[in-house]
């Protein structure tokens, strides 16, 4: 038996009058790769979006039900979000680098947490460059602004951000959809790599991607989980018809 | 943990701050539109429309003829301002759209919509009133026609290019000549954006005070003789305002009263008209 | 681009549209011309740096030099803008980041209401309400105050009359407010939203996410906005002329009548009984004039280099 580092229990989510999670149930084991698929507009992303509380950035938006982290419904209201964000933290579809250089883009996340301290500043980035992959490529250019930086750097920076904070789990949202194959790679590399320390949820379209890098899948359609299983179980035998559909190509 | 203390109270700060700046804007809004109102309509009455002034210091009179000629002076103004605008920005838009020539009248256009309108009457003065050796109402029609110009201008421009590349090869691909297509479809397409520009450049100068300072001057009588100095609300007011009579003052707040909502009215109405089309157009 | 010049009509009508689009860089060109003949006897008499330099401005003894009203517009302008950016920057973040959606169209319509009031409204309200508030209220406080401390405590001595620099640079600061607010709400827009969602992912605050990176990410858009809002304060004529006493002396402090030259321009050009004294007024134009178009260049070219970065 795995440990369990997320629960959801009987999810619902609503944008508005819009039913877009219906009671979703799903357990996410602690160091490995958990990766949600599904057709476009079936609630992979909006789900994902739960686990950091994304949503409550606009108004209208609505949970119901719970998920546990570390014993807590992080849904409650009474949860500190800035404290929930710097443990659980997000990868998105574009590189995002804020408009600073590139060590002050890693150092961001420490900054904001009180560390001024130059040498453990400096320690830190280089410590979560590396588990990046990207310290190689950048050691020479720290003080250069990060828009200098390739796409496929720019999103690798970007996971080096998330991780300079130690978070527990990180949340990727389709982060190789604006990259090129290469770079596509490396990311996947760096996620199966990345799960010894953290407990990570993907979304992505790429089924191929899904059943290379993750240990666990959940399939979505239309706000509902139609399935959850081991990867190898879902992509060889899935116990669902629509599951089986979709990953054979039948639609979507 | 204090530094998140810290944190969170420096942002419950900021955000405060933010809100009181603005309701601060809110407030010298309703502060002035509140004051003009109430100050104003103790003024308004018919003989305020009706009337010619009194002489100074005698009570009564109105200013029928600062109305009469601020209506004559943004009428012509417009009859003059509204083609050229028009018509230079059909050519920014259209004959040379892409290209440098276009790019650089566009750019002079935004500088000259806020260059001072006082230089904008000197300069008037210069060309059209002492060459003359008087006032005349002409020259302040087109010291504001000067300011109409490039704001309906780039309106004018801005709106055109929304309209889709692919309507003007519809027609072409008919065997229209382009002036044809752009009178018959173009400005169809572009007509109620282009429409709104106009209104819009009428507000900004009827509220123009500086460029009627030194052109059309005032008048305190009745006059239709756009050869002669004309009255203007903008002007009377400032003088009005200014000068040491009561009942001055208080003509002078029923003045601005009426300027106020004019402008403001049709400032909200060209809003609307183009949210309407805005809304419009992305419903379908 | 395609052009259609077979037909003589299609030719004759761009050569129109032609005409009257080029007709504002004449109007511009002309207008440079006009100002600098009609200054010419004023350059010829008193010089540049002579002119500008020189703080008397006697009709009588027909000396002339600009430097009280530079002097003023500079004051009132910088005052002005002081009072105004950090409300403007206060107004844009509200109104993007804080405002509940169903404000955000009222106080952007509030925003534009203002803009669209008059000049002249402005002082009409500026002399007969706000100035007599400042003389019996604000000022006597600020005096009692602010007016204790050394060395800033000297510009505010006098007697407040509520008609001086600190009134008028209260009354164009409203004014330019609008123009600001709006150009840094423009400018924050361009801020995508996942760049936004990844500072708040890394557990910043709202207003970490303001200062790191929406304000960063839009500063030469709001620079382009502030040099903009300078270009209109510089050459704001009757919304300052009915409150600033037109006044050519050194001011020595805040509660001072002044003039700018704008409020010059306003009061004494109908009045200029001599050719000397109308020449140096359109000196004063001409150098309001090179001011404002340099100002507005600038902010013309910020404003473009920020949106060619944001369209990249």
């Amino acid at each position: 038996m795995e440990d369990k580092e997320l629960e959801v229990k009987g999810l619902n989510f609503y944008y508005g009058n819009v039913h877009a999670l219906k009671d979703i149930n799903l357990p996410v084991y602690k160091n490995r790769v958990t990766a949600l698929i599904g057709p476009s507009g079936c609630g992979k992303t909006t789900l994902l979006r739960c686990f950091n509380r994304m949503h409550d950035l606009y108004p209208g938006n609505r949970y119901e039900g719970e998920i546990i982290f570390n014993g807590r419904n992080i849904l409650a209201d009474n949860i500190d979000l800035i404290d929930l964000r710097s443990r659980i933290g997000m990868v998105f579809q574009k590189p995002t680098p804020f408009p600073m250089s590139i060590f002050d883009n890693i150092a961001y996340g420490l900054k904001l947490r009180g560390i001024k301290k130059r040498s453990e500043l400096s320690e830190r980035v280089e410590k979560a460059l590396r588990h990046a992959a990207l310290w190689d490529e950048v050691k020479d250019k720290l003080n250069e602004s990060a828009y200098a930086l390739s796409g496929g750097q720019q999103q690798r920076l970007v996971i080096a951000r998330a991780l300079a904070v130690e978070p527990e789990v990180l949340l990727f949202d389709e982060p190789t959809s604006a990259l090129d194959p290469i770079s596509t790679a490396k990311i996947e590399e760096l996620t199966v790599e990345l799960k010894k320390e953290v407990t990570i949820i993907i979304v992505t379209h790429n089924m191929q991607q899904a059943a290379r890098i993750s240990d666990w899948t959940g399939f979505l359609m239309l706000g509902e989980l139609i399935e959850f299983d081991r990867t190898d179980k879902i992509f060889t035998s899935p116990s669902k018809k629509l599951t089986e559909d979709y990953i054979t190509g039948r639609f979507g | 943990m204090n530094i998140q203390k810290k944190r969170r109270v420096t942002n419950f700060i900021a955000l405060t701050l933010s809100s009181l700046a603005a309701l601060s804007g809110l407030f010298w809004l309703v502060f002035i539109l509140a004051d003009v109102l109430i100050n104003g309509v103790r003024g308004i009455s018919l003989d305020l429309f009706l009337q010619d002034p009194a002489p100074p210091g005698m009570e009564g009179g109105g200013l029928r003829n600062a109305f009469v000629g601020q209506l004559m002076i943004t009428a012509v103004a417009t009859l003059i301002g509204v083609p050229v605008g028009v018509l230079g920005g059909t050519f920014l838009a259209e004959y040379a759209r892409g290209r440098k020539l276009s790019r650089i009248i566009s750019i002079v256009s935004d500088i000259m919509v806020s260059v001072p309108s006082i230089v904008v009457g000197t300069f008037v003065y210069a060309i059209l009133v002492k060459p003359f050796g008087h006032f005349n109402g002409w020259a302040g029609a087109v010291a504001l026609a000067i300011i109409m110009i490039p704001v309906v201008l780039r309106t004018t421009e801005d709106m055109l290019s929304m309209v889709p590349w692919s309507l003007r090869e519809a027609a072409f691909a008919l065997g229209a000549p382009y002036y044809k297509v752009i009178i018959q479809v173009v400005y169809r397409g572009a007509a109620t954006g282009i429409l709104t520009g106009v209104l819009l450049s009428i507000a900004r100068v009827a509220g123009e005070t500086a460029p009627l300072l030194f052109t059309s001057f005032n008048n305190s009588f009745f006059s239709l003789n756009m050869n002669e100095p004309i009255a203007s609300l903008t002007v009377t007011i400032f003088q009005y305002a200014m000068g040491p009579y009561e009942s001055w003052h208080a003509q002078a707040w029923a003045a601005s009263l009426v300027i106020t909502l004019f402008v403001l009215f049709i400032t909200v109405l060209g809003r609307i008209i183009l949210k309407l089309r805005f809304g419009k157009g992305n419903g379908r | 681009m395609k052009f259609f010049r077979r037909n003589p009509i299609d030719l004759l009508f761009s050569a129109i549209t032609g005409i009257a689009s080029v007709s504002v860089v004449v109007l511009i060109i002309g207008i440079f011309i006009a100002l600098i003949r009609e200054s010419l006897p004023a350059i010829d008499r008193f010089g540049v740096i002579n002119f500008i330099l020189t703080v008397d401005w006697d009709p009588v003894a027909e000396v002339f030099g600009a430097l009280s009203t530079l002097l003023g517009t500079a004051i009132t302008t910088a005052l002005s803008l002081a009072f105004a950016i950090p409300i403007a920057i206060g107004i844009a973040i509200f109104v993007t980041e804080i405002s509940p959606n169903f404000l955000k169209g009222p106080i952007g319509t509030a925003i534009e209401l203002l803009a669209a009031i008059p000049s002249i409204i402005y002082g009409m309200w500026g002399l007969f309400t706000l100035a007599p508030i400042m003389e019996e209220y604000i000022e006597p406080f600020l005096q009692s105050t602010i007016g204790k401390l050394p060395l800033i405590g000297l510009l505010f001595q006098g007697t407040p009359m509520g008609i001086d620099l600190l009134t008028a640079s209260l009354i164009l600061s409203i004014m330019i407010i609008p123009f600001t607010a709006s150009v840094a709400r423009d400018s924050f827009k361009l801020t995508p939203p996942i760049v936004k969602e990844s500072a708040y992912a890394v557990g910043a605050t709202k207003w970490e996410v303001v200062k790191d990176v929406v304000l960063p990410y839009s500063k030469l858009g709001v620079f382009g906005g502030v040099v903009l809002s300078l270009g209109r304060a510089i050459g704001e004529t009757m919304a300052v002329a009915f409150v600033l006493g037109n006044n050519h002396e050194i001011p020595r402090s805040l509660f001072d009548a002044a003039a700018t030259i704008t409020v010059s321009l306003a009061n004494e050009f109908t009045e200029a009984d001599t050719d000397i004294y109308l020449s140096s007024l359109y000196y004063l134009a001409l150098i309001l004039f090179v001011l404002s178009f340099i100002t507005l260049a600038t902010a013309k070219f910020f404003l473009l280099k920020a949106e060619k970065r944001y369209h990249r």
